[in-house]
């Protein structure tokens, strides 16, 4: 999509005034630039709230369309594109259909890291995941009846961490849906709880699995 | 990523390394996450009553960094007023572990696991009883 100095796009094929991926003129597939905005490689508005099915039908809908096996015998710059626009919507697809990859999308377009401010997570999360990691050093030092007893108690936090990761994921979906979008430090509050418990539960597996071979 | 020396020195051979009873009044906690890494560190710092940090414990489940900066910062503390430990500024850790742009958050952390350890003691120590007031009759 090459930009004019009036702000407007240009088709590179037609020269028709193009707003998406694809030209609708000439089914040109446009050249994206370095980050491309992710809702309008699928033709989206810049919004949290996604219909998923809407979703679905865009991505297949585009995907047809810049398809390389559609590109076989064009040229090789058409080619190039066909790559191009293809990995964009794909990865496009993959984050605005998860939403926890869409708030993160949302934070980094909006300028604000997770840890923004090198601020820690709440106080009470942390003694709970300083105390879940302990039990599982204590199992990975532990043999034999002691070893059973505690993968049981680690088992039963792993459910814990699991429910309470789906509490926090309903929370995100939940702000979706708000009045004038979300405000940004409820979103990262949310998605840093988020990033902390999955990289617990993360060690969490490693641990039960090693135990287990 | 290559770890300076320091922080080598710090995570093969940490000091302070352990806890102290959370339940001594002269004891203050403080337990602090970072959400990007999943670092957790306690901090334990043991302060008379005149307000200086006597001795100090950490442990940290974490990456060598945080250990290190975990490690270092009770070095730091010890013999140092409440006060003082409150003014310590987590570029104090950067520069002394010549940490990385991408490892100051465990500066950070363990900057504020001090400060936390310091708040907790302050909460839980028993408060000086009120001065009895002669009552004019």
């Amino acid at each position: 999509m090459r930009t004019t100095e009036t702000g407007e796009r240009q088709c590179w094929g037609c020269r028709a005034e193009v707003e998406t991926l694809v030209c609708a003129r000439c089914q040109a597939i446009q050249p994206l630039s370095g980050e491309p905005d992710l809702f309008a490689v699928l033709g989206l508005p810049r919004r949290l709230m996604i219909d998923p099915a809407d979703l679905e039908r865009r991505y297949h809908e585009t995907s047809r369309v810049v398809h390389p096996d559609r590109f076989q015998t064009a040229s090789p710059r058409e080619r190039e594109l066909s790559l191009d626009a293809s990995a964009a919507v794909n990865r496009a697809y993959r984050t605005l259909r998860d939403p926890i990859a869409l708030g993160r999308y949302w934070l980094a377009l909006h300028g604000v890291s997770l840890g923004e401010r090198h601020q820690g997570v709440p106080p009470a999360l942390a003694a709970q995941v300083f105390e879940i990691q302990e039990e599982l050093e204590a199992l990975r030092a532990a043999r034999n009846e002691d070893a059973d007893s505690l993968r049981r108690e680690v088992g039963e936090r792993r459910e814990d961490v699991a429910a309470r990761l789906a509490r926090l994921r309903a929370e995100l979906v939940g702000l979706y849906d708000a009045n004038g979008g979300p405000v940004l430090e409820d979103l990262r509050q949310r998605l840093a709880e988020i990033a902390y418990l999955r990289t617990l539960l993360g060690d969490i597996d490693e641990t039960l699995e090693k135990g287990a071979q | 990523m290559a770890y300076s020396d320091k922080v080598i020195d710090h995570y093969s051979n940490p000091r302070n390394v352990g806890s102290f009873s959370k339940d001594d009044p002269d004891v203050g906690t403080g337990i602090v996450g970072a959400p990007e890494c999943g670092d957790v560190m306690k901090l334990q710092l043991k302060i008379s009553d005149d307000g200086i940090v006597q001795d100090a414990r950490f442990k940290t489940f974490g990456c060598g960094s945080a250990i290190a900066s975990s490690s270092y910062v009770t070095e730091l503390v010890k013999g140092k007023t409440v006060d003082e430990v409150m003014k310590i500024k987590n570029s104090e850790i950067v520069q002394e572990l010549s940490l990385p742009p991408v490892k100051i958050h465990c500066s950070v952390l363990a900057a504020d696991g001090i400060k936390a350890a310091i708040t907790d003691w302050k909460k839980r120590r028993p408060q000086p009883a009120e001065p009895q007031v002669a009552r004019a009759r």
